[in-house]
């Protein structure tokens, strides 16, 4: 009896042993796919970081550069601008102008004056941060209305809240070329901006009733090929957590919905 | 059924596999690969010999260390740990003076195979220690030596509790005995088994993983 207990047991134990074995092997494979994930995890984090970091920096060198235009168009174009005016208007005061020719002069420098301040204002990182993204975008907007070849619309609805300096630039940065592309490629007519403060989320969507475009062939084309600004336009938004949504068909309206969390 | 014409197969099939995947393995697998053409050819003399003098003890003493060598080289090369590379003169040395003082040839070398299959073991959980450290996003079945090592653990737990037990079973219950004995061939088609997986995947190696 005492013979067959001892078997018993040993053969119990041989097979607790195989048991832990297995057991073991399954979990090994277990924790090297949560290790590998995790990694992959950590991977994914260091490279968002890394190009946030990318972004930060294009971002200053943008801004300093297009402050360092907007300065110099305004203390040193804008100045040369109103000299001249000052001489038209003596020139005008002292009975020079027979055929009008120096007013019509005058009011093409004093349109040129004002376009020139509404660039500098277009080019200046700082007037987002002062005035916030919707006065930025509406002073866009109001500067190509000037331009008499679009019917422009602003629309808010819901109440405003600041999504913050770096994601209120980027957001100003990427509309300024969404509606760029629009003004060169779109023959459009129309061009309207909805920003949408939800609770949970806020929207921007630029919409123009042009010519639309083929997305798929566009986002299939090489780096150096068409697109290679909506990729940039998807990027940016991307880094600032955002997603971007682009609805186009040829020969209908182009929607571009960007889409952050509040 | 012979269940050691099974085997032999195993070991002719892994052989194959081997030399028709040679140009791809890597290098410590190829260690492995002339391991298992080693054993193929000792499992052949051993089965002729016990059927001829009906002893065969022989070529253990001389195929053990051998094995333990090649083992350890090809951990060496996968693992660049160079301590088991300075362990192979030691266990060559080390099979020698059991063979010839502590259990002479007649008898068989269970002492030194008790020794190896803990190293097994050893190198095994070392290995596996290692995977778990390296950062990389191969899969896990695409590291030859996971299988191997996964196969040797299974080969040498199962061989040591067949070698502690095994005079007790005999003396005890033959029933018992042939199952050992059929836990034993399971074990070993296990490991030569893996040794075909292990030529047959994608030849991703830790030291590879350790450079990148």
């Amino acid at each position: 009896m005492g013979s067959n207990y001892e078997i018993l047991l040993t053969f119990i134990v041989g097979i607790i042993i195989f048991g832990i074995l297995v057991t073991f092997i399954i979990s090994f494979v277990f924790l090297f796919q949560k290790r590998q994930a995790k990694h992959r995890q950590e991977k994914q984090a260091l490279k968002i970081a890394y190009e946030q970091e990318i972004l930060k920096s294009q971002l200053e060198i943008q801004n300093q550069t297009l402050q360092d235009i907007a300065q110099e168009l305004h203390d040193n174009i804008g100045q040369l601008l109103s000299v001249a005016r000052i001489n038209l208007n003596v020139m005008e005061e002292e009975g020079d102008d027979k055929d009008g020719y120096i007013k019509q002069t005058n009011e093409i420098i004093n349109q040129s004056i004002n376009d020139l301040r509404a660039l500098t204002k277009s080019f200046d990182g700082d007037f987002v941060q002062q005035f916030g993204l919707e006065e930025s975008l509406s002073h866009e907007i109001a500067r190509i209305r000037k331009t008499k070849r679009f019917a422009t619309e602003i629309n808010i609805v819901g109440e405003k809240y600041s999504l913050g300096y770096e994601r209120e630039i980027v957001l100003f940065r990427v509309a300024q070329e969404i509606l760029n592309n629009a003004l060169k490629h779109s023959k459009a007519k129309n061009l309207t901006v909805l920003l949408s403060y939800k609770p949970e989320t806020f929207e921007l969507t630029i919409k123009d009733d042009g010519k639309g475009f083929d997305i798929e062939r566009i986002q299939q084309n090489e780096m150096n090929q068409s697109g290679a600004g909506l990729r940039n336009i998807q990027r940016r938004v991307k880094l600032i957590g955002g997603t971007c949504q682009i609805s186009s068909e040829i020969g209908k309206e182009t929607q571009i919905t960007i889409t952050l969390s509040h | 059924m012979n269940w050691y014409l099974v085997y032999l197969f195993i070991l002719a099939l892994a052989t194959m596999v081997g030399v028709f995947r040679f140009k791809v393995i890597s290098t410590s697998n190829k260690c492995f690969l002339l391991l298992v053409l080693i054993t193929l050819i000792v499992e052949i003399i051993a089965w002729q010999l016990a059927m001829k003098s009906g002893t065969n003890i022989i070529v253990y003493h001389i195929f053990t260390p051998m094995q333990c060598a090649l083992v350890l080289l090809g951990y060496y090369k996968e693992t660049k740990i160079k301590v088991f590379f300075y362990l192979i003169p030691f266990v060559i040395v080390l099979g020698t003076v059991t063979s010839i003082w502590i259990q002479p040839i007649p008898s068989f070398n269970s002492y030194y195979i008790c020794f190896e299959l803990f190293l097994f073991i050893f190198l095994a959980l070392t290995f596996f220690k290692r995977l778990l450290i390296i950062e990389t996003n191969q899969k896990l079945k695409n590291f030859p030596f996971f299988w191997i090592s996964s196969g040797m653990l299974i080969f040498s737990i199962t061989s040591i509790f067949d070698l502690g037990t095994h005079n007790f079973f005999i003396d005890s219950n033959t029933y018992l005995d042939i199952i050992l004995r059929y836990i034993r061939y399971f074990s070993n088609y296990i490991y030569y088994s893996s040794f075909i997986v292990a030529f047959l995947v994608k030849q991703n190696t830790i030291s590879d993983q350790y450079g990148k």
